[in-house]
């Protein structure tokens, strides 16, 4: 556990940041088991669109380590960062300060191509609003990801198809959007995501909208996914998602421990932590 | 430092113009906005090009009738030899095999020491012709040839022929405005005329002789006749024997040029060759401007389509934003959006162009028709203008690409409209 607040001024000399000399190593992102695969060292999240003006600039840095495997989730009052956090783990923004590793590799430093084949390979997106093309048929829209791998469209529609049928929606491949239920979208969200076979999954409210037993497939999937080795953030207020959690990160209050967790859930610690104000100082 | 993060994302051109061509089935009506565009930039284009050709042709036309079609020849002063016809015997048949001669004849004044009278009844000793007679009218000693190349028109009766050329016949043909006062309206009763006290039957009355109007004054005899009443052409100036000759429009340079030495390639200086001054460069003038105003406007056009289609790409291309953020979060680089951005516009403007000539012809043709022109389309802008189109497109597509792939993803999902 490893989320900790760092003053506005950067990192106290007590505990720099564990940059190697003379930078970071070249290595395929793969190869390192030992590597966190969400790691933030003093990241400051943008605020709305266009540049921040000096009044803007959000306070708070964010410390924060996830290592291969862990199913977090993020909880958090609106407004608290949730989204802004999630953008900049899933490469859709740039930290407006502060370091961001994605699996040991300084993301801040990567140019455009770079962070499109991440996202495009390695991170799969689940979005609050499911952001699907209307006007597009259910296989089609999990095929999008697919578009940009190089794979041939035949291929595509096979690994589209067994995503559909891994969420129960093959049946529905041909129907436009749509035409769909809100639970449908939520599990078309969901195919999308995983049909990339993504390392890492950034999930906001992904049982939004949908009903209970939606839900629980839904959280049902996620806990698959994580029984198979990828990490998965889940910016939730979901109290099944939090129970099948590593940990829960709640943004905006205080740190706070939480009593063990019930055994037969997982085997791995179950922490809460906070980020708080950088002008309140560490707890 | 060149690391190896992950395979880059890519984007096959078959995808590309299949997104292409899905999106543009997905939304119809703003697809045919852009379209329509096009289509109206290359109809422009098409129908301006299209209408100076055939305007141009037009133009040409009318400045063809304005060409010079008549060369006159005759002998230089300095250089006419003692024999009175200087001319060789077939010099008509020397002429008239130039390339672009009609029709050429030898003709000259009778110049006799004294003033013709011309009258309509016999002479009477003491009071010649009458009250009718008319002293000095212009006496013309002609070739049938002369008739044919200063466009003789006889309004009643018929001119004169070889046959009248060779026998020496006594006829002649009365200009209109002589005829009246001599008191000849008919030839129904094969009027005679008098030349002093030579008569001679009136065959035709000369309504019009476009090439020498004078001649509707005048009295027209067969020259072999006036050789034989009058004897040779005298020498002063203007009674010595010309050439007329009438060419197709355009070729009275050449045929100037090649006279001299078809009549003699002795002495070609011998002649002198004049023709009237033609709108050659008037019309290169006119030409040349109507040209560089038609082509100014068809730019100008094209200049207004591609600005016209660049805004509707970029309004398509705004309000698609979060579609394009959705495709950066899912693994698309900045250069798939402009590729997805121009492959689209570049269809649009392809599709935009096929149209948009046909109706540029179909303009021409509705033009020409109304206006009784002939339609002239020159194919070789048919196909460079439909790949104009695209062109056009891809053009208009430029800023709205730019701004599609330099768009924040965060940005453009927070605007992603719910289902």
């Amino acid at each position: 556990m490893s989320v900790r607040v760092v003053p506005a001024g950067g990192w106290p000399d007590d505990d720099p940041p564990p940059v190697p000399p003379g930078g970071l190593p070249d290595r395929i992102i793969s190869d390192r088991q030992s590597t966190p695969v969400i790691e933030l060292r003093g990241v400051r999240l943008p605020v709305g669109p266009g540049r921040p003006r000096p009044d803007q600039e959000p306070r708070t840095s964010l410390d924060l380590k996830v290592g291969r495997g862990e199913l977090v989730t993020l909880t958090g009052q609106p407004r608290s960062g949730r989204s802004a956090l999630l953008n900049v783990l899933g490469l859709l923004d740039r930290p407006a300060a502060g370091t961001y590793l994605l699996n040991g590799v300084d993301t801040t430093r990567l140019g455009d191509r770079d962070r499109s084949a991440l996202r495009g390979r390695q991170i799969g997106f689940v979005f609050q609003r499911k952001m699907l093309l209307p006007t597009r048929s259910v296989l089609d829209n999990v095929m999008l990801p697919l578009r940009y791998t190089g794979l041939r469209r035949r291929q595509r529609a096979v690994v589209a198809r067994s995503s559909l049928d891994r969420v129960g929606l093959a049946a529905s491949a041909a129907l436009l959007t749509w035409q769909l239920s809100a639970d449908e979208l939520a599990l078309c969200a969901i195919a999308r995501a995983l049909v990339t076979q993504p390392s890492l999954l950034l999930c906001d409210e992904p049982t939004a909208g949908t009903g209970q037993a939606t839900a629980a497939m839904i959280i049902g999937v996620l806990a698959g996914l994580h029984r198979e080795g990828r990490t998965i953030l889940i910016a939730t207020a979901d109290q099944l998602a939090a129970a099948y959690s590593s940990r829960t990160i709640e943004l905006g209050q205080p740190e706070t421990s939480l009593p063990a967790r019930p055994p037969g859930l997982t085997s791995a610690t179950r922490d809460t932590a906070a980020i708080t104000d950088a002008q309140a100082g560490p707890p | 430092m060149n690391r190896v993060i992950a395979r880059p994302t890519t984007l096959r051109p078959s995808d590309a113009i299949g997104e292409a061509v899905t999106s543009i089935i997905a939304a119809p009506l703003g697809a045919t906005a852009i379209s329509v565009g096009a289509l109206l930039a290359v109809a422009w284009f098409i129908a301006v090009l299209g209408l100076v050709s055939t305007a141009s042709g037009e133009v040409v036309s009318a400045f063809a009738q304005r060409l010079p079609t008549a060369v006159a020849i005759s002998v230089r002063p300095s250089s006419l030899p003692d024999p009175p016809f200087p001319y060789p015997a077939d010099v008509a048949t020397r002429i008239d095999a130039l390339p672009g001669v009609l029709a050429a004849g030898v003709w000259w004044r009778i110049d006799l020491a004294h003033p013709l009278t011309v009258s309509a009844s016999p002479p009477v000793t003491g009071q010649p012709g009458g009250r009718a007679a008319r002293t000095g009218a212009p006496v013309i000693a002609a070739t049938p040839g002369f008739l044919l190349a200063a466009s003789v028109r006889v309004g009643q009766g018929r001119g004169f022929g070889n046959w009248d050329q060779a026998h020496a016949a006594q006829v002649c043909l009365v200009g209109s405005a002589l005829a009246r006062p001599l008191g000849v309206t008919t030839i129904a009763g094969q009027p005679t005329i008098y030349l002093d006290d030579m008569a001679c039957t009136v065959t035709g009355i000369v309504t019009s002789a476009r090439g020498r109007p004078a001649l509707t004054r005048s009295v027209i005899l067969p020259s072999q006749t006036a050789l034989v009443l009058f004897g040779p052409p005298g020498g002063r100036a203007g009674a010595r024997p010309a050439l007329l000759v009438r060419t197709r429009p355009g070729a009275a340079g050449s045929v100037a040029r090649l006279a001299p030495y078809a009549i003699s390639q002795a002495r070609p200086q011998a002649f002198a060759v004049s023709v009237r001054a033609g709108p050659a460069l008037l019309r290169h003038q006119v030409f040349g401007a109507l040209h560089r105003l038609f082509v100014i406007l068809a730019w100008v056009g094209l200049a207004v389509g591609i600005l016209g289609i660049a805004g509707l790409t970029l309004f398509s291309s705004a309000r698609r934003m979060p579609e394009y953020a959705l495709r950066r979060a899912l693994g698309a680089r900045r250069r798939h959006i402009a590729a997805h951005v121009l492959c689209e516009s570049a269809l649009l403007g392809l599709i935009g162009g096929l149209a948009g000539a046909s109706l540029g012809i179909a303009v021409v043709v509705l033009v020409a028709l109304a206006l009784g022109w002939t339609p002239v389309v020159v194919p070789a802008t048919l196909w460079p203008a439909t790949v104009a189109g695209a062109g056009i497109g891809t053009l208009a597509g430029v800023m709205p690409a730019l701004r599609a792939a330099y768009a924040r993803p965060a940005h453009g999902l927070a605007k992603f409209p719910p289902l």
